[in-house]
């Protein structure tokens, strides 16, 4: 796997071909973005068997929709990680009893070891985005990154913080909220 | 407090933005998510705003550490992929040409539904491995699907005629409360909303797919809630899905395990 194609160019040029029809060009894509949708899936569903089906679904979609993809809009590895990750999360939802066997403080660290490209890509953003994670009172911080990395549901970040359901969904809407103003100031 | 109610609300309402934020944050329920999900092709505005909430959340997910999926996955998506190009459908889904078919007979069909449960056993067990089933599969046999909730027995098993798109859904576990009835939901991106595809009060019950084509309802998942006595009124899942599953391919020679 060459470092090179993961550039955002480069990714978005491949879906452009595979949006043509091109299945080499989705061969190509699928080597260079695989191992990063598959973490974020991996990491939401813990098991392998369902990661591996959110995954398979997810780039069939990909390859379905890549004429949608627009650049303006999102990066390329941003598109596609938010159709592995919505794909996880429809079947994390779907199973009735979500198991709470993250590790207890699987939600403080804001950066888990990210690669050293995306590191290099996407170090602004981070860091940005960090910044305003620290802003927000730390059992917030954490039920948002438990929310949105591990893919928990309010029901399991109620059981994990001790509070109503309602009240996750409030800390969790007024942390987006603050979350957002923080970014566009 | 009804999750349901506060989505049905807040696509119309004020609360909009705050219903995109949670849904690419990941904390709306299974049927808050459908409901977002089949609003998106239709609404540009919640797309633009759910994008918007993507993007700004994105760098939290290239932190994510990277996994190298196992090396059966490209083979498999690489199947499914070429079937959608018109590279020809893959050999367990072509239809068997012969007129006289064996599982037409009572005794065929008793063995389908053994072979079905045999699966639901076998992939709550854990052992379930999906490459192996599709190559074992035999082209113009059913597919099946055992709908249960995540760890435990099967409620209620499919089994789908791809050649004459017909499901036929069989109670294997599942106790409907006197005043409710369960309801049968096709869950796709590729059609919206989920559809319903009627109650199932009985033993076993049959439902038409002829308006969806194959690769949808191939691909769909199959989902039953628990609604009110008659089935939802609003024509979308009300209450919570209580069971769900995915089609698979028959094994050839389960016996053989």
């Amino acid at each position: 796997m060459q470092p090179t194609v993961r550039r955002s160019e480069d990714l978005s040029r491949l879906l452009g071909a595979c949006a043509d029809g091109d299945r080499e060009a989705f061969a190509r894509l699928y080597q260079a973005s695989s191992a990063k949708l598959y973490g974020i899936a991996l990491r939401i569903l813990r098991r392998s068997d369902l990661a591996e089906e959110a995954v398979q679904d997810a780039y069939v979609r990909i390859w379905r929709r890549a004429s949608d993809f627009d650049p303006a809009r999102a990066s390329a590895v941003a598109w596609m990680a938010a159709i592995a990750r919505n794909r996880a999360l429809d079947i994390a939802r779907l199973k009735t009893e979500a198991p709470l066997d993250d590790a207890p403080n699987a939600g403080d660290a804001i950066l888990d070891a990210p690669s050293p490209e995306a590191e290099a890509e996407l170090n602004d953003e981070l860091r940005r985005l960090a910044a305003c994670l620290e802003e927000l009172e730390s059992d917030r911080r954490e039920a948002v990154l438990l929310a949105y990395r591990s893919g928990w549901s309010r029901e399991e970040l109620a059981a994990r913080f001790g509070r109503p359901v309602g009240t996750l969904k409030t800390w969790l809407r007024r942390s987006l909220m603050s979350l957002r103003r923080c970014l566009e100031t | 407090m009804s999750a349901t109610d506060d989505t049905g609300e807040g696509l119309e309402g004020p609360d909009r933005e705050g219903v995109a934020a949670e849904y690419a944050l990941g904390t709306l329920s299974a049927v808050e998510r459908a409901e977002v999900a089949s609003r998106l092709d239709l609404d540009p505005e919640l797309a633009e705003a759910v994008a918007r909430w993507e993007a700004r959340l994105a760098p939290l997910a290239f932190a994510v550490s990277e996994v190298e999926p196992p090396a059966g996955l490209w083979p498999a998506i690489e199947r499914r992929v070429a079937a959608i190009a018109g590279g020809g459908r893959p050999a367990l889904h072509v239809v068997k040409e012969s007129v006289a078919t064996p599982e037409e007979e009572p005794s065929g069909a008793w063995r389908i539904w053994a072979i079905a449960a045999t699966i639901a056993a076998v992939a709550l067990g854990g052992l379930f491995v999906r490459e192996r089933m599709m190559e074992r599969s035999i082209p113009g046999e059913p597919l099946v699907a055992a709908l249960s909730a995540d760890g435990k027995g099967p409620a209620y098993l499919i089994s789908v005629d791809v050649a004459k798109r017909e499901l036929t859904i069989r109670r294997v576990g599942a106790e409907t409360p006197a005043d409710r009835s369960h309801e049968l939901w096709l869950v796709s991106d590729k059609v919206g909303k989920p559809v319903s595809l009627g109650l199932v009060g009985g033993q076993a019950s049959r439902a038409a797919l002829a308006q969806y084509d194959p690769a949808t309802f191939e691909a769909a998942t199959y989902a039953v809630s628990l609604e009110p006595r008659g089935g939802s009124k609003t024509g979308a899942p009300t209450g919570p899905v209580l069971w769900s599953g995915k089609l698979e391919p028959l094994p050839k020679t389960p016996s053989a395990r």
